[in-house]
């Protein structure tokens, strides 16, 4: 590092200056320094300095491990769980009529309770001999 | 405790201070605490913040020693620490740290002030006390990044590359506030050395 003005004066001179007037006072009672530290530590509990039994990337590599993991296993086996599920019902309605005319049959599926709700209307009952195909 | 240091394995004390043995780190504080307070009255030119960033950078130290991967030395770590204090107690200040100082008692003879030697002594025509303010109110001027650094290479003569380890920076940046640094003080000091 040169100076790059060549007005400026030597910089030994500078240098010089600074070791003989830029000075620091010698510690004063270097002990104390000592006491209050080790003091400090032991009022904290003096908590053992070393690393932690689950140090943060081994926490994460774990999570990340155990959620790679969840992932997996979701994508294997929850989609044959479903079909399960949809082949669980015993029939489907594919279409509801009455042979009476004065009945009507609306069917609609409530799929909250997987199943499917016969809406019959122009009868208090269905008499015996009628039948809801 | 003393100071007799030579009886002192630092390697030794460190491991031992990492399982937790706090007598051993008492060792290592007596064995950097000289340095580390020079280096932070030099920053931050104030006996009792020194002594205070002091205590705090060991206390600093104790609570990080499992993050010490002992890529660096034990005392560039130290001095990284106790560097980031005085540079965080110096922003929080907001202002130019107190360019009156508590040097405690002066080395110098008080018969040399009536009897310089103008080949030796820079300045010679001033008052030696009043060089003395001049350098400590140029050298507070500085910011505490650059304080750091010319107090590292021009005081304690440490080479670029420990600067560098004993900041956290690069060589490079090291050089340019080096640079930047002693242009200021040159400009600062100028008419000092009108007097030679």
């Amino acid at each position: 590092m040169k100076n790059s003005d060549p007005n400026d004066p030597p910089w030994d001179k500078t240098r010089a200056l600074l070791r003989e007037h830029l000075t620091a006072p010698p510690l004063p009672h270097p002990d104390f320094i000592n006491s209050q530290v080790l003091e400090t530590i032991r009022r904290e509990g003096n908590p053992r300095p070393s690393a932690p039994l689950f140090p943060l990337r081994w926490l994460a590599w774990g999570g990340g491990t155990a959620l790679g993991t969840a992932a997996l296993l979701t994508a294997f086996f929850l989609p044959h769980d479903l079909s399960r599920h949809e082949d669980g019902f015993i029939s489907h309605v594919l279409e509801a009529r009455a042979e009476s005319p004065q009945l009507s049959v609306t069917s609609f599926r409530a799929p909250d309770d997987r199943g499917v709700v016969l809406w019959v209307e122009g009868s208090e009952f269905i008499p015996a001999n009628e039948s809801v195909q | 405790m003393g100071d007799d240091l030579s009886s002192v394995d630092e390697t030794g004390c460190l491991a031992r201070a990492r399982e937790g043995d706090t007598s051993a780190f008492g060792d290592l504080i007596t064995l950097h605490r000289g340095k580390i307070h020079m280096h932070i009255f030099y920053m931050v030119r104030n006996e009792e913040d020194a002594l205070d960033l002091t205590q705090d950078t060991f206390i600093r130290a104790w609570r990080s020693l499992a993050r010490f991967d002992g890529r660096a030395s034990f005392s560039s770590w130290l001095f990284r620490i106790a560097t980031n204090a005085a540079i965080d107690l110096c922003r929080k200040r907001k202002s130019r740290p107190q360019t009156e100082v508590e040097l405690g008692p002066m080395k110098i003879d008080a018969a040399s002030r009536t009897t310089p030697s103008p080949a030796e002594v820079p300045g010679a025509g001033l008052d030696r006390a009043e060089i003395k303010r001049r350098i400590e109110g140029a050298f507070a001027q500085l910011s505490p990044e650059h304080r750091a650094v010319v107090v590292l290479k021009e005081v304690e003569d440490c080479s670029y590359e420990e600067i560098a380890r004993r900041l956290g920076c690069s060589p490079g940046t090291v050089m340019s506030r080096l640079f930047y640094a002693r242009k200021k003080l040159q400009t600062l000091l100028a008419d000092l050395h009108e007097e030679f």
